[in-house]
């Protein structure tokens, strides 16, 4: 395959999944939403993704390596691994810490301690 | 096409392979700000998220036009590899000027948020959006400007083996940020909008 058909696919495949998952949000915005904001969530992550792996593959060549082991797709899949561990590991942490606060108001349904005005 | 003498054949794909382990570490630094506005995003201290104060077809227009710089950078390397000069320049002019288009709309956005009393001072969401944000717009600007000393590069040595490997860097250097701005585009903008 000639790379200016490997252009040419990514770049349409990725106008084609950046129009859907704006049009999926407008619709919802508009009021006449299509799915619940919950299900919009995973396919919005899923076209994010599917547009990460078009691009990876068209623009980014990864995967054409001839030489073996491939290194450049070792080094994405270690930084992929960070990412998930960074960003996965922050959400998952700072929820339960989140969590951990509020549940102080009812620990103390007085009022005696205020979790807005609670130094930490 | 003169080759580069002083350079083995092979070494072009080290210094490809070196570029390569640079993106990836940038994406953890993204990544890691990527983090941070998950954490932050909520934190506005009473104010309207930046999502509702965004115009969604403004930011869409971006990305569109990122995209589409990414296509033409792509053409660039095309016509550097098919040794066509005209169209190689025509390519990486019009990604100079797309990614400069990105910029201003960008800057636009910036200045009217800051001009509307929301500015990154403001509270801990807003902090997070512009560090996110300008982080990317920062490489972008470097981009636009590597760019640009690669045209000078191309109309003093043309096709030699050294530009053109430089090019290929700077080609994947924007697909990078194009990427980036897809994840962007979707956890900011898409997500903010559907306030979750």
């Amino acid at each position: 395959m000639s790379t200016l058909q490997n252009y040419s696919i990514g770049f349409l495949l990725s106008i084609a999944f950046t129009l859907a998952a704006f049009w999926l949000v407008w619709q919802h915005v508009q009021g006449a939403a299509l799915f619940s904001a919950e299900k919009l969530v995973v396919l919005l992550v899923g076209l994010a993704v599917a547009q990460l792996y078009v691009q990876l593959i068209c623009f980014l060549h990864l995967g054409a390596e001839k030489q073996r082991p491939r290194w450049s797709l070792i080094i994405f899949a270690f930084a992929a691994v960070v990412v998930v561990v960074l960003v996965g590991g922050t959400i998952w942490i700072m929820y339960h810490l989140d969590r951990g606060h509020t549940d102080l108001s009812e620990i103390y349904p007085s009022g005696t301690v205020s979790p807005q005005t609670q130094d930490d | 096409m003169k080759e580069n003498t002083s350079m083995p054949a092979h070494a072009g794909d080290k210094v490809l392979f070196g570029f390569w382990v640079y993106l990836m570490s940038d994406v953890v630094l993204f990544a890691s700000l990527f983090a941070t506005h998950a954490v932050l995003q909520g934190q506005t201290f009473g104010a309207p998220s930046i999502a509702e104060l965004a115009n969604l077809p403004f930011v869409l227009w971006e990305t569109l036009i990122l995209l589409t710089s990414s296509f033409t950078v792509g053409l660039t390397v095309y016509f550097a590899a098919k040794k066509r000069k005209v169209q190689t320049f025509l390519a990486l002019a019009a990604t100079l000027a797309l990614g400069a288009a990105f910029l201003s709309m960008e800057l636009y956005e910036f200045a009217h948020l800051v001009k509307e009393g929301h500015g990154p001072w403001a509270n801990a969401s807003y902090s997070a959006f512009f560090t996110l944000v300008g982080t990317h717009g920062l490489h972008v600007f470097l981009g636009t400007v590597w760019g640009m000393l690669l045209v000078v590069q191309l109309m003093v040595w043309e096709a030699h083996a050294t530009v053109a490997r430089r090019l290929m860097c700077f080609s994947l250097f924007w697909h990078f940020l194009d990427v980036i701005w897809i994840f962007i585009f979707t956890f900011v903008y898409l997500f903010g909008a559907l306030q979750v």
